[in-house]
């Protein structure tokens, strides 16, 4: 493909980096932290449930157990009634071990009292005979005071709780089933102190009516049908069995007692690890009272802390036998501690720790990815502009007119452009087995390898040698080398532009040659019109025609100009050609000065030039040319002041340099314009009135001979009117001036210093 | 017998008012437009007391015909003044020898002075 259009393809940008979107990273965030909290809620709504149901349970084996334990106790008594049914005289020994059997406190635990009571009514006073009684924890009953006939009655007068029992002592006679009384107050009485102790509180008692024969004499002294303060139960059955038990008379009723506290503590105690706490109030009212509450599991309840029991409250309807209790159901802590309630906030941190780690790692993935793109980026954009910079310097290289060649410092070749073949007609196989310095003319091959291994200190130099062509012909090329350094700093190649200047160098010769034809060819005309003016003036002066001699001073004047100008544009040409040859010797500068000021003085009446010169001073240089200068600056001076009479030159010399200035006072040259007054061409524009004659050469050729002197030439501030030219060249040291007098050539050459005169 | 000068210059213009000045300063005057031919035109007899040579010549080359001259039997001893536009006059007139210069244009006064420490008489 051409290389130009390969260049075109590849793009100094390379490709566009694609871009990065953190909001992708915050989604993945978002999206976490949403899902974590969904999942956290939905645990905890599901585990509610499930601790719900849990609870629920827990409530209903608590409840079951509970009333497992009256159905013992029912149980208990009937197998009791049992023993008093299958004999009519029940003994004292045969009760004691029937008791001693049931093994009480193991089987039976939470049960205060065991017995067997008859009842008589005395009109007001209610009496009870404990005939069987045993006792497993504080016997309230069995304990109360004895009158002298009996050791075990009670009468209502010593125990005034115990009406309450006649409610249930009634229910139990008309209904002929276990009843259960409400619950009792008594107070324990030692029998060694008759001292009250604390009370049996809530001690209950469950009874069943033991029957006996009509004959018997006390059932006449408790009869229940005549008393219908209690409302009978309707049901037909019931009615039909109280019907029939009021044929029978009641003998007297087993008892069984226990105190809530120990009846359900006693289940606590054996299930430590209940999930549950539960309050049991002996009304159902809706808001239950604490002075209502027949047992709580929790030790010290209080109003407070009952109303703050947590949200699984529950609350259930406890049917013990005949009886209605109303129980509060509350969580404890073993229940909390069940269940994965704790791990709630675990599930949480969890959640929200692995979303954000997600997020970090997607950011840190991101960046990773971020950063290797980059990489690639730079990469592929490097190689890019390695191709490109390969492409365009293949292209330069290629491409170029010019011969590109890389040589070692013997000559080898290492590289060779293309134009080679074109140029000098080798093709790139062939320079690769040739030494470039073998095929330099021989004139040129030792300055040519000085100038390559003077390249080896690094820099670049110039040259112009001839050079063997592949058809045996030279061609002369111009060529610069410019050492290449390697990797140690050291020269190890040189790169050369070399190029055919054979053309220019005819052109340079052919336009030389014009020069030197055309000033030949214009001075020849003058040269005999200057013969022929001077002959005329001569011829003139003799005649004695002062007109006539006048015209043809002011011709002969003109001629001289003429001259002048046709000396300038040679000067000036060779000046561009560089081919100024100066004729230095050394001299007193103001010696020249004041000759040049005796000449030009010649060409005016009207101006006088005065010269102030300090001392004497040497100058190395081309007496000619600085003679051309001065003739040049105070013609100038003379030209551009024409209104006045007065032109000053001064020569000052210290060690180093030597100043001359020409002060005029005629126009003067604008500020702005002062440095342009050197150039090639330039001339002040002036009014047409004013316009002197001139190509504008002078003052660059002054300038272009004083450069080449190493001197320096200026425009110097000037007070007043008119202008100041200077210059200034380098003062020659003694041992030189000594040195160069030495030189034969220089004194040829000072003997030339006039010309038109002999050589010997 | 008065000082015979030679003149030779391609130049017409130059040959004729050099004629008219030399003639007029009381010399004899010999013009010829190509130098090469000098050699052919004079024998021992009419030998030139001095020759006036432009050394830039359609032609021939002043240069060759100088230092033909000063090689040449009759002529070597003949004084040759170099009369030239040429910017190196000076220069050329040391290397082929010539007995002098003149750079065109010059002044009249400048020739004569020249010409008269040439002169025999």
């Amino acid at each position: 493909m051409n290389i130009i259009e390969q260049l075109k393809q590849t793009s100094v940008k390379g490709t566009e980096l694609p871009k990065i979107k953190p909001a992708v990273s915050l989604v993945i965030l978002v999206i976490g932290v949403i899902l974590t909290l969904a999942f956290t809620y939905s645990s905890i709504r599901f585990a509610k449930t499930r601790e719900l149901a849990n609870f629920s349970e827990s409530v209903k084996q608590t409840r079951l157990m509970v009333e497992n334990k009256f159905q013992h106790y029912v149980f208990l008594l009937r197998s009791a009634a049992g023993l008093f049914i299958a004999s009519d005289q029940v003994l004292p020994n045969e009760f004691d071990s029937f008791i001693d059997g049931l093994e009480l406190e193991k089987n039976y635990p939470g049960i205060a009292e065991i017995g067997y009571f008859t009842v008589k009514d005395n009109e007001d006073d209610l009496e009870i005979e404990v005939v069987f009684g045993r006792a497993v924890r504080q016997a309230c009953l069995t304990a109360r005071p004895t009158t002298p006939n009996s050791s075990k009655i009670v009468t209502s007068s010593n125990l005034p709780a115990l009406s309450e029992l006649d409610q249930a002592l009634k229910k139990a006679n008309r209904t002929g089933q276990p009843a259960l009384s409400t619950p009792i107050n008594l107070p324990i009485l030692n029998e060694s102190d008759n001292q009250t102790s604390p009370q049996c509180q809530n001690l209950f008692f469950l009874l069943l009516p033991d029957y006996q024969s009509p004959a018997s004499d006390s059932v006449n002294n408790f009869d229940f049908s005549n008393n219908n303060s209690e409302p009978f139960v309707t049901d037909q059955v019931i009615e039909t069995q109280e019907q029939n038990n009021q044929q029978k008379n009641v003998e007297g009723f087993i008892f069984l007692s226990f105190q809530a506290d120990y009846f359900f503590s006693t289940e606590i105690l054996q299930n430590p690890s209940l999930p549950v706490d539960f309050v049991v109030y002996q009304n159902i009212d809706e808001q239950p009272l604490i002075n209502d509450v027949l047992y709580s599991s929790v030790p010290k309840l209080t109003a407070q802390s009952l109303a703050k029991t947590n949200a699984y409250t529950q609350q259930s309807i406890l049917q013990i036998v005949d009886q209605t209790w109303q129980v509060f159901w509350a969580p404890n802590d073993n229940f909390t501690k069940s269940f994965e309630r704790n791990l709630y906030p675990l599930y949480l941190f969890a959640g929200l720790s692995m979303s954000f780690l997600v997020f970090l790692l997607s950011r840190l993935h991101s960046k990773t990815l971020t950063q290797a793109e980059l990489a690639t980026h730079d990469l592929y954009a490097s190689q890019e502009a390695l191709k490109r910079s390969r492409l365009l310097y293949q292209a330069v290289v290629e491409n170029a007119s010019d011969l590109v060649t890389i040589i070692d410092l013997v000559g080898n070749v290492l590289y060779a452009s293309p134009s080679h073949e074109e140029v000098l007609g080798y093709n790139p196989e062939d320079l690769a087995n040739i030494n470039a310095f073998q095929l330099l003319h021989p004139d040129d091959f030792e300055s040519v390898r000085i100038k390559v291994t003077d390249l080896a200190g690094g820099g670049s130099g110039r040259a112009e040698f001839r050079f063997k062509r592949k058809d045996g012909s030279y061609i002369l090329l111009e060529g610069i080398g410019t050492g290449i350094v390697d990797d140690r700093g050291k020269v190890g190649a040189v790169f050369i532009i070399s190029r055919d200047i054979t053309e220019r160098k005819e052109i340079e010769k052919r336009k030389d040659e014009f020069m030197t034809t055309a000033s030949h060819e214009l001075k020849t005309p003058v040269t005999s019109l200057k013969i022929y003016t001077q002959y005329l003036q001569e011829y003139f002066q003799k005649c004695h025609d002062p007109v006539a001699l006048e015209l043809l001073n002011k011709m002969n004047q003109q001629l001289g100009r003429l001259t002048n100008l046709i000396r300038d544009l040679l000067d000036v040409s060779r000046l561009e050609a560089g081919k100024l040859q100066l004729r230095t010797s050394i001299f007193d500068l103001t010696k020249i000065v004041k000759e040049t000021i005796a000449i030009v003085q010649l060409t005016t009446e009207k101006h006088t030039i005065y010269l102030t010169s300090s001392r004497v001073a040497m100058v190395q240089a081309d007496p000619d040319r600085i003679s051309q200068v001065l003739v040049n600056l105070l013609t100038n001076a003379v030209k551009y002041s024409p209104q006045s009479d007065r032109i000053e030159v001064s020569v000052n010399a210290d060690n180093e340099q030597v100043k001359v200035c020409i002060r005029d006072y005629g126009l003067g040259i604008p500020k702005s314009k002062r440095k342009q007054v050197f150039d090639r061409f330039f001339r002040l524009n002036r009014p047409k009135s004013e316009t002197y004659a001139g190509f504008g050469l002078g003052l660059y050729i002054c300038a272009q001979i004083i450069d080449r002197h190493e001197g320096k030439i200026w425009v110097q501030n000037t007070v007043g009117t008119g202008s100041t030219f200077c210059f200034s060249l380098p003062i020659v040291a003694k041992k030189r001036k000594s040195r160069k007098k030495q030189n034969r050539s220089t004194k040829i050459r000072q003997k030339d210093k006039k010309p038109n005169k002999l050589l010997k | 017998m008065p000082t015979k000068i030679l003149v030779a210059d391609d130049d017409p213009a130059i040959l004729d008012c050099l004629q008219m000045f030399l003639t007029a300063e009381g010399y004899q005057v010999d013009c010829l437009a190509d130098a090469a031919q000098i050699t052919t035109n004079y024998s021992r007899s009419n030998l030139p007391d001095l020759i006036l040579l432009d050394i830039w010549m359609s032609g021939s080359s002043g240069k060759e015909v100088c230092l033909r001259l000063k090689k040449h039997r009759l002529f070597k001893k003949v004084p040759i003044l170099l009369v030239s536009a040429h910017q190196d006059t000076a220069k050329i007139a040391r290397e082929i020898g010539a007995d002098g210069y003149l750079l065109k244009p010059f002044d009249i006064n400048d020739l004569r002075s020249l010409v008269k420490k040439f002169d025999k008489s």
